[in-house]
Formats: structure tokens, C-alpha cells, sequence
């Protein structure tokens, strides 16, 4: 059975997208509802799930799923 | 190795954010508004902006803005606003924001760190007549949210409002009633004045939950409108007047639809109080129907002030579609509304809507169609 990463099982329970098809390099470009709605409740999983606040700067970043697991790596979180 | 270069604070990578704007970059901010609202938006009119977000002799305006290197990429607009929250002893810094947007380039977090750079500068923010995207999220985010504020209408002229109704008939409801709205020569109408309105806001509880309507606020928000004209209306007592602010406005695409739009009603919480806001009220009705409006309405959260009005022969439209048009530039049959959301931080309270006096003035609602430049 293939594990997937943790960020992108949630990414895709939010999407409603395969994990598998996730890489670091996707972006809210190529999801389908990863609007500005999208990525408010994007935030609101990850720091409900992970116990993390984001700033202003760091939300402003959210543009992939690297960049995403960068910071929340520079946040402590184990991935 | 970090992908992500880090650098001063306030920047990572190539965004910023600035919590101000310097008109310098007007044109650059002008073409963003056109590209994103339409060069018809009236906020793409210099002077207009200027009013809006209350630009100060050094060119610094009210807006919140997101850039990539020097490409500016979003926008949040606000109105810094006194405002009484929970009593009318003190007021707390609130902001009333709007408009909202990110370049279509961008949509990733950009437009929530604006909203967040809003919440973390101010204790209290609100917004009315937010797009239906911009909705969505604050309410996802947990803001207080009423999708639909109150509107109270008077029907002036029963025959031309019916002409302009859905489907060319009034509701029962809105019916004119057998209540004669009769004018009162002998009151001593005021307009606005520094001298003769200074209200003592112990006598007004229903104004404890917000902005506070000073002579500055009502000055600058209607005397000094750079495109609409208003008429203060005021009553009684300079410590304890009863105010109304109204306009006329007339249909773009159909001169002979005219409707008085009322935007400030209050009055001191006591019989006297009332009685002479009532008197007013039914002057300012007079005046309208003289100017040739069909109907008059008015959008505001006050349950305190609509009973008023309902006492004054007002009634209130709670109809799914509004049976007379909100907007008449151009007149639009599609339904409307004005939304209300805020938030307020854990130190001040949250009231109940009807608690709240809002009107659609507040975050300078009443635009004018288009200024011009």
C-alpha cells in the first residue's frame, strides 16, 4: 500500500483530489477550488490539524504545496 | 537550504504589504481598480477615492495593499471610524472596509493576509455590501454575518411606485395605509450646523453599537459628498436633536422614477424624542412626494428606529424580492441586498444586529453610478 504524504492527504480531503496525484510542485492553479474560499479553509485545517498559526506573510506564500510544507516544517511540524 | 529566501521584516520573497497608500502611485492603483471593477467604478475617480479613504494633505490614503516587487497585486480599502461599542461613554478604533480584491494572478493567500492585516490593526472591522465570494469567507473565517439588512419603505405615490413594481402591483403590505402622513408647519426644522448639534449620546441607547455620528462624521460623510447631495434635517434640542438625513435620487434610464432615499434616522430614546423625530419624519416624507418621489426607503439595522418608522407609517420589506427596485442606476429588477458582517476582537462584545446602528452610508455604501474623473 503506497503512503502518502500527510499535507497532501489533507490537501486532498479538502479538494476532494487524489493525493497521488500531488507533488510539490502543484500549485492553486492547478486545482479546481483552490479559490480564495478554497484557501481560507485550506488554513483554518492545517492550523486546526497541526496546532499552528500562520502570519500574514506566510499566508500571502500559500501558492504550493512545497512552499506550504516548507513553511510549516519552519513551524515545527513534523511531515 | 531554505527554497524560500527570507529577508527584512514585512517581506518575504518578493511580497510586501503596506498599511497605507501614497496617491504618488495613483495611476497605478487607478488602472488596478479599472482592470479589476471597470473604468466606470466610481473609486476610479481621483477625487472620489480621495474622499473615500480620507487621503491627508501628505497624499496618504486608507488602503492596505499587497505588492510583488513593484507590481501591486491587492487591495483592501477601510474607513478608520469612532464608533461606539456597548455604550456611548467611550468608542473604540473600527474600521469599516471594502473594496477587496486581488489580482486574478495572485489568488492565493493575498487576500487573507489583507483581511489579517486589518483584524491585527483594528479591534473591531466591518464591511457591508460584500460580493457574494467575499461573503463566503468571512463567514467561513467566523465573522458575524447577516446576509440581508432591514429596509423600510413609504410609499409616496401609490400609482407610479406601483409602475415601477414587480409584476406592476404592490404586496398588500406595502399598500399605502389609511395613516395620513401629515406635514407640521410649525416645527423648527435645522440643517446641520457645528453650533446647533452637539448630542449628548447618553439619551440615544440605541446608537451604543456603533459609529459615532458627530458633526464631523455627518459633515464629511453628506455636506462634503464630492458627488451626491444630501439635506441634514434636524429638530429639537442642539443637546438632543432628532436627525434625518435624506437624498433624492432620480433613475438614470427613467426620469420618471424618483426615489427618496433616507440614510440617518435617530432620535433620543424618550416620548419627546420620538414624537419629534415622527414630526420630522413625516416633514421630510412632504418634501419627497413634493420633489415627485414614488417611494422613499431606508436600510438600516435599528430595530429601535424602525419601530419608529413603522410608527411613522413606514413599513418593513422582508420580501424574498423586493417588490420595488434598491437600485435605480440603471433601475435593476434582480433581487438585492445589503449584507452586514464584522468582527470584533474578544475584548468588546457582540451584539445582536438589531442592536447595531447601521445604515448603508456606513463604509460609504451609497456610491454615486460614476462620478466622473
Amino acid at each position: 500500500m503506497i503512503q502518502h504524504e500527510p499535507l497532501n492527504i489533507i490537501i486532498g480531503e479538502i479538494f476532494n483530489v487524489d493525493p497521488a496525484t500531488l507533488t510539490d510542485a502543484t500549485s492553486h492553479d492547478d486545482i479546481e477550488g483552490w479559490d480564495s474560499f478554497g484557501m481560507v479553509n485550506l488554513i483554518a485545517e492545517l492550523e486546526q490539524r497541526f496546532g499552528v498559526e500562520f502570519d500574514l506573510l506566510e499566508v500571502a506564500e500559500f501558492n504550493t504545496i512545497g512552499t506550504i510544507r516548507l513553511i510549516l516544517i519552519e513551524k515545527g511540524v513534523a511531515l | 537550504m531554505s527554497l524560500r529566501p527570507l529577508g527584512v521584516q514585512g517581506k518575504i520573497a518578493d511580497f510586501s504589504f503596506r498599511s497605507s497608500y501614497s496617491m504618488q502611485h495613483w495611476e497605478q492603483l487607478r488602472f488596478f481598480l479599472a482592470d479589476h471593477y471597470g473604468a466606470d467604478f466610481p473609486l476610479c475617480s481621483r477625487s472620489y477615492f480621495e474622499w473615500h479613504f480620507k487621503s491627508d494633505a501628505q497624499g496618504i490614503a486608507n488602503l492596505f495593499s499587497a505588492w510583488d516587487g513593484r507590481r501591486l497585486i491587492g487591495i483592501l480599502g477601510y474607513c478608520p471610524s469612532p464608533t461606539f461599542w456597548g455604550t456611548t461613554n467611550e468608542v473604540v478604533s473600527a474600521a469599516w472596509i471594502g473594496p477587496w480584491m486581488v489580482d486574478r494572478s495572485y489568488r492565493s493567500g493575498v487576500g487573507l493576509a489583507l483581511l489579517m492585516a486589518a483584524r491585527k490593526r483594528f479591534p473591531l472591522v466591518l464591511g457591508i455590501k460584500a460580493t457574494s465570494e467575499n461573503a463566503r469567507i468571512v463567514q467561513r473565517l467566523g465573522w458575524q454575518y447577516l446576509p440581508r439588512v432591514p429596509r423600510l419603505l413609504v410609499i409616496l405615490d401609490a400609482a407610479r411606485s406601483r409602475s415601477f413594481a414587480l409584476h406592476n402591483a404592490l404586496p398588500p403590505c406595502l399598500e399605502p395605509s389609511a395613516m395620513a402622513l401629515a406635514s407640521d408647519s410649525q416645527i423648527d426644522v435645522r440643517v446641520l450646523a457645528d453650533s446647533t448639534y452637539r448630542p449628548e449620546w447618553g439619551a440615544y441607547p440605541a446608537m451604543s453599537f456603533g459609529t459615532v455620528r458627530s458633526f464631523e462624521y455627518l459633515q464629511r460623510t453628506y455636506l462634503h459628498h464630492p458627488g451626491l447631495s444630501y439635506v441634514t434635517a434636524i429638530v429639537g434640542d442642539p443637546l438632543r436633536p432628532s436627525v434625518c438625513v435624506y437624498r433624492i435620487e432620480r433613475a438614470m434610464d427613467d426620469p420618471r422614477l424618483v426615489v427618496g432615499r433616507l440614510f440617518e434616522f435617530f432620535h433620543p430614546d424618550d416620548d419627546a424624542g420620538e414624537r419629534d423625530a415622527i414630526r420630522l419624519i413625516h416633514l421630510v416624507c412632504e418634501e419627497m412626494r413634493a420633489a415627485g418621489c414614488a417611494y422613499a426607503d431606508f436600510v438600516g439595522t435599528s430595530a429601535r428606529y424602525g419601530r419608529t418608522l413603522e410608527n411613522s407609517g413606514w413599513t418593513r420589506d422582508d420580501s424574498v424580492r423586493p417588490a420595488l427596485p434598491v437600485r435605480i442606476q440603471p433601475i435593476e429588477r434582480k433581487p438585492f441586498y445589503y449584507d452586514l458582517e464584522y468582527v470584533a476582537s474578544t475584548e468588546v462584545p457582540t451584539p445582536m444586529f438589531g442592536d447595531m446602528y447601521v445604515t448603508r452610508t456606513d463604509g460609504n455604501g451609497d456610491s454615486p453610478p460614476s462620478p466622473g474623473s
